[in-house]
Parts: C-alpha cells; sequence; structure tokens
C-alpha cells in the first residue's frame, strides 16, 4: 500500500496554498527570472532588427558601377533586375542644370534615370516609371509641386510630375533634382544595383566585370564603406549574453529551491517516517512547483513584452519567437529540476531530518 | 517474537562513541513498553532503530523472524509503524485535519476515506473541533494530540513515541498518555520513551536503558 498518484499531487498542491507567501515568493522569483530573460531577448533582439532594417535602408547593400571615360551600358545595368540576389538595379545620367519658369534664378540638376533606380533610390515606396517628372523632396517643396501638376522647363515641353520620391536615404543629393525616367538603351553615368545581404559581397565583386567592355575600366564602389567599427548583427546576436540563459536562470531557481528545502527538512522526515520514497517526494514537489513555474513564465514572458512594446518598439515575429524559445526552454529546464531539490534535501537519516527545525 | 533487535550497536560515525550497545530486545504484538533512561542514554536512537528511521551500525532488526533491511524498510515504515514525537512533528500550516489524515494517505486509503477516518480519530483524542483549524495556531498539547490522532488513524501494528508528553504540563501529560495509552487499537503495540515514571507506570514492562545497554527488562 502506497501513495495514490492523487493523493501526492494533491498534498504537493495543497502544501503550495497552504504556505501562501513561500508559493508568492517562488512565483515571483520565476516571474523575475524568466521574465528578465525574455526581456533581454526582447530588447537585444528588438535593436538588432531595428538596426539591420536601418543598415539595410542607409544603403549598405547598394554598389554602384561607372566606367573611367566612358559609361556603363542602361541596358545591362537594368538586366540584372530579377537575377538571383538582386533587388534592384537601374542607371542615371546627368542632363545639365535648367529652371522652371514659375521660379526663374533658381537652377536644378536635370537627370534621366532608368526605371530601377527609382526603386534602389528610394526602396519604401513604387515610383512609377512611366512617362512624368520624378522630383526630389526639396525641389518640391520649394517649386510646390505635386503628383498630379503640369510643370514645364524653360526649353522644353510641359510635363506632368509623377511623383515626388524619398531620395534622403540613398541619395541625399537627389533631393533637389528632377528626373525623367527614360529607356535604358545608351550609356548612363552610373549602374546603381541593390543586392540581398547574402549576395551582396560575391554580386559586388561580379558586377565590373559585367560592364567590362573593350579597354573600358570600370570601377565598382560599395555606397557605404564598412570598417573595423562596422557592427556584425549576426555576430553580435550569436554571442549575446542571454543566449545561455535558459540553463543559468534554472540552476540559479534550482539553488532557491534547495535552500527553501533545506528549511524544510524535518516536513519531509515527516513524509518519509511514513515510508514516502524520495521519488514520491520529488512527485509531491513537482505538483508544488509546477504550476508556479508555468505561472511565472507566463506572467514574467507577458510582462516583458509589455515592457518592451511600451518603452521602446514592439517586437517582431521573430524576436517574440526567439525571446519564447529561450525563455521557455528556461523554463522547462526549471520544470525538469526544481522537484528534485526536494529529494536531494532529503537525503541522509530521517530522524536527524526530524531533528531539523 | 514480532519485533527483535539482535546484538544491535549504534553510532553515528566511526570516530563518535557508541550511544547504543549489544542490545537484544523483543517486543509482543499489542504489548505496551516503556524506554526508561537518563537524557543521552540512547533511548531516542534505539526507538528510531525499532521504527526504522536509524539503520544500525551492527546487528540487525527482525520483524516476525524477517530482516527488516534494504528496500523493505520504506514499506514497513508505511505499513506497520506510526510515530509521535516529542516536538509534535506536523505540518505547520497545514489544518489539523490534513495532518491527522497524512499516515492513511502514506497507505493508499482515498483521500476522502482518510479524511473521514483523521476526524473520527480527532473526536476520539479530544479535538475533533479544532479540525480546520492550521497546526501552527495549536497549542503544544493539542498538536500532541493531532499527531496521536494521525499514529492511532493508521491502525498501525507499532505505534512508536519519542517522549511526547516531554514538553506538556502535568493535566495535559495525563490526557495525551491516557490517549495514546489506553486509547490505542486492540493488538496495536506501543513503545514510548519516557523520563516520566507514571506513564512508565501505565505500560506492562519498563526497559532501562544506561549508557546505551539495556539494563533491566
Amino acid at each position: 500500500m502506497r501513495w495514490r498518484i492523487g493523493s501526492l499531487v494533491g498534498e504537493g498542491v495543497a502544501n503550495l496554498w497552504a504556505n501562501g507567501f513561500r508559493s508568492l515568493a517562488m512565483l515571483g522569483l520565476c516571474a523575475a527570472a524568466f521574465g528578465g530573460l525574455a526581456f533581454l531577448e526582447l530588447r537585444q533582439g528588438t535593436e538588432l532588427t531595428q538596426f539591420v532594417r536601418n543598415y539595410r535602408e542607409g544603403g549598405a547593400y547598394v554598389a554602384i558601377a561607372s566606367v573611367r571615360g566612358g559609361g556603363v551600358s542602361g541596358a545591362r545595368c537594368e538586366s540584372l533586375n530579377g537575377t538571383e540576389g538582386v533587388v534592384a538595379a537601374g542607371a542615371w545620367r546627368g542632363a545639365g542644370q535648367d529652371t522652371f519658369p514659375m521660379a526663374p534664378g533658381v537652377l536644378f540638376q536635370a537627370a534621366d534615370v532608368t526605371g530601377g533606380l527609382l526603386r534602389v533610390w528610394d526602396p519604401r515606396h513604387v515610383l512609377g516609371a512611366g512617362a512624368g517628372l520624378v522630383v526630389g523632396p526639396a525641389m518640391a517643396k520649394e517649386l510646390g509641386l505635386r503628383p498630379g501638376l503640369i510643370a514645364s522647363f524653360d526649353d522644353g515641353e510641359p510635363v506632368r510630375v509623377s511623383a515626388v520620391g524619398e531620395f534622403g536615404r540613398r541619395n541625399p543629393q537627389a533631393a533637389r533634382w528632377a528626373l525623367s525616367p527614360v529607356s535604358p538603351a545608351g550609356t548612363f553615368d552610373e549602374c546603381w544595383v541593390e543586392f540581398e545581404p547574402g549576395t551582396y559581397e560575391a554580386g559586388r565583386d561580379a558586377l565590373a566585370a559585367r560592364f567590362a567592355e573593350g579597354s573600358a575600366e570600370p570601377v565598382v564602389r560599395p555606397y557605404r564603406r564598412s570598417d573595423e567599427f562596422t557592427r556584425d548583427p549576426a555576430a553580435e546576436w550569436a554571442s549575446r549574453p542571454q543566449r545561455n540563459g535558459w540553463v543559468a536562470a534554472p540552476l540559479v531557481l534550482f539553488g532557491l529551491a534547495l535552500v527553501a528545502g533545506w528549511f524544510r527538512r524535518a516536513e519531509a522526515g515527516l513524509y518519509l517516517s511514513m515510508g514516502t520514497r524520495r521519488a514520491q517526494l520529488a512527485v509531491m514537489a513537482a505538483a508544488e512547483y509546477w504550476p508556479l513555474v508555468l505561472a511565472g513564465w507566463s506572467l514574467g514572458f507577458s510582462y516583458a513584452v509589455a515592457i518592451q512594446s511600451w518603452h521602446e518598439t514592439a517586437p517582431t515575429g521573430d524576436v517574440l519567437w526567439h525571446a519564447a524559445q529561450t525563455s521557455g526552454s528556461a523554463a522547462l529546464a526549471t520544470l525538469a529540476l526544481l522537484p528534485w531539490s526536494a529529494a536531494l534535501v532529503a537525503r541522509g537519516s530521517i530522524a536527524s531530518l526530524l531533528k531539523d527545525r | 517474537m514480532p519485533l527483535t533487535l539482535r546484538g544491535v550497536s549504534h553510532r553515528y560515525r566511526g570516530d563518535l562513541p557508541w550511544v547504543v550497545r549489544e542490545v537484544d530486545i523483543e517486543i509482543d504484538d499489542g504489548e505496551s513498553v516503556a524506554l526508561m533512561g537518563p537524557s543521552g542514554s540512547g533511548k531516542t536512537t534505539l526507538l528510531s532503530i525499532l521504527g526504522l528511521l536509524t539503520k544500525p551500525a551492527e546487528g540487525e532488526v527482525l520483524l516476525d523472524e524477517a530482516s527488516t533491511g534494504g528496500r523493505a524498510a520504506s514499506g514497513l515504515r508505511t505499513t506497520q509503524f506510526s510515530w509521535v514525537f516529542q516536538t509534535a512533528n506536523a505540518l505547520s500550516r497545514r489544518t489539523a485535519l490534513d495532518n491527522a489524515a497524512l499516515q492513511l494517505l502514506a497507505r493508499g486509503v482515498r483521500p476522502d476515506l482518510a479524511r473521514r477516518t483523521a476526524l473520527v480519530e480527532l473526536d476520539r483524542v479530544g479535538v475533533g473541533h479544532l479540525a480546520p483549524r492550521p497546526a501552527r495556531l495549536l497549542s503544544g498539547g493539542e498538536l500532541q494530540r493531532v499527531c496521536i490522532a494521525r499514529a492511532l488513524a493508521a491502525a498501525p501494528r507499532w505505534i512508536l513515541a519519542d517522549e511526547p508528553t516531554g514538553q506538556l504540563d502535568h493535566a495535559t501529560t495525563l490526557e495525551v498518555s491516557h490517549a495514546l495509552i489506553e486509547q490505542r487499537p486492540i493488538g496495536t503495540a506501543l513503545i514510548i520513551a519516557t523520563h516520566d515514571p507514571d506513564v512508565a507506570a501505565r505500560c506492562e514492562r519498563t526497559i532501562r536503558v544506561v549508557d546505551g545497554r539495556v539494563v533491566a527488562g
């Protein structure tokens, strides 16, 4: 005749409710440990995600090809669109300075661009590549231009303004440019190519060969140069200090459970004096600790997400999943470890345990 | 004899003196036996060896002529023995009823039946009205009676009591010893370590222990 499993579980749950302060303290410790771990993951993950997004939007994976003493082929440049690893590619050539009759004396730069270039310079908006003028934001503001209006050059036919580009991140000087989309036939001053992060270096290195023709010497330069101070988000994420938190947090909680158990040795001795086995004490402890661990994880994780979203930026799905994985692994390891604290402190002579109080 | 100590000696560590030396004791079913002796004479150690809480360094404990060593001890503690300790060991934050039902639960009795039986025993020892009260709010005498109810509820073959009245006043001592000695189930043997000659006088046999040796009984 032995403890029924239901009775062991009931005993653990009864001990959980009977020791309100101890249970609340353990719940708080679990919430703090798992929530803290989740918060560190969320904070660093969100920060890196934003950095990567800004880094990319700032042209980190853009390369520019030009040919000394000549031009690059617009057709070859545009033909890069649709190839694997290329986000967008396009070329431009300067068309000199000009003025508008409505603002005499105000000089602006005119340029011919291929459709792909508008996607490279303003990745947030899909600018129309058809007929019509695309103007930079500073110029649009100064001259009161907006999409749909008709503008005319001093020496040309009136044209419709098709869009106002946001070129601040990729080519700030184009803020005062008027861009005319043209066919890619012919040569252009530069070809701008944005690569996917994984193909950037190989793509950049192969770009020169694409424009090599006769004695022309193509030059390829990165839009943003990197140096030893340039951050490496992947390396930062891989070496984040909290990545081993799923081991550390359970060990700390296990240590605290051992301390708590140390003060309950007389209780353990009483159960053992009735023939309870140490493994059964572990089952009892599991019934006592598991609800606290699960509730602690739920509280801690929710709190961490709320704090992160409230004070900083709401985390993306990927970052949430990482935080849930790390803190959830810690909770699972804690679930496995904690019950054995009761069995561990109940080692030794039962008579000695009974005397401890 | 049902419960036998044969050539039992014990010390807690190899470099410490013997606290029990070459003891041979036989105790029969249903018998009430008082273990008497001065403080430090080895009564508590002897009792914990008899109740299989401590494994003797030398000699053996036999139950119905069978060895009690190894993994059998845990099972025997559940089915054969109940304890009443000097300091009224109880789960202090649990109710008197929870404490009284504990040994029945350890024996695999259904929780509802264990509670009903425990309540009957609490009534029998006069503390039934305290059943829902947490153990930490009970007086020493009340708590000791709860522990006696816990021991009696399981109707064990052996009840071992380690100076159960040692911290109680005279009137409470009488109540507690009455509950333990006279109210125990028929057929249940009682082995009680005590300093109190009045308690010992109410037992059928007295074993005197001096310096870890049995000198009489």
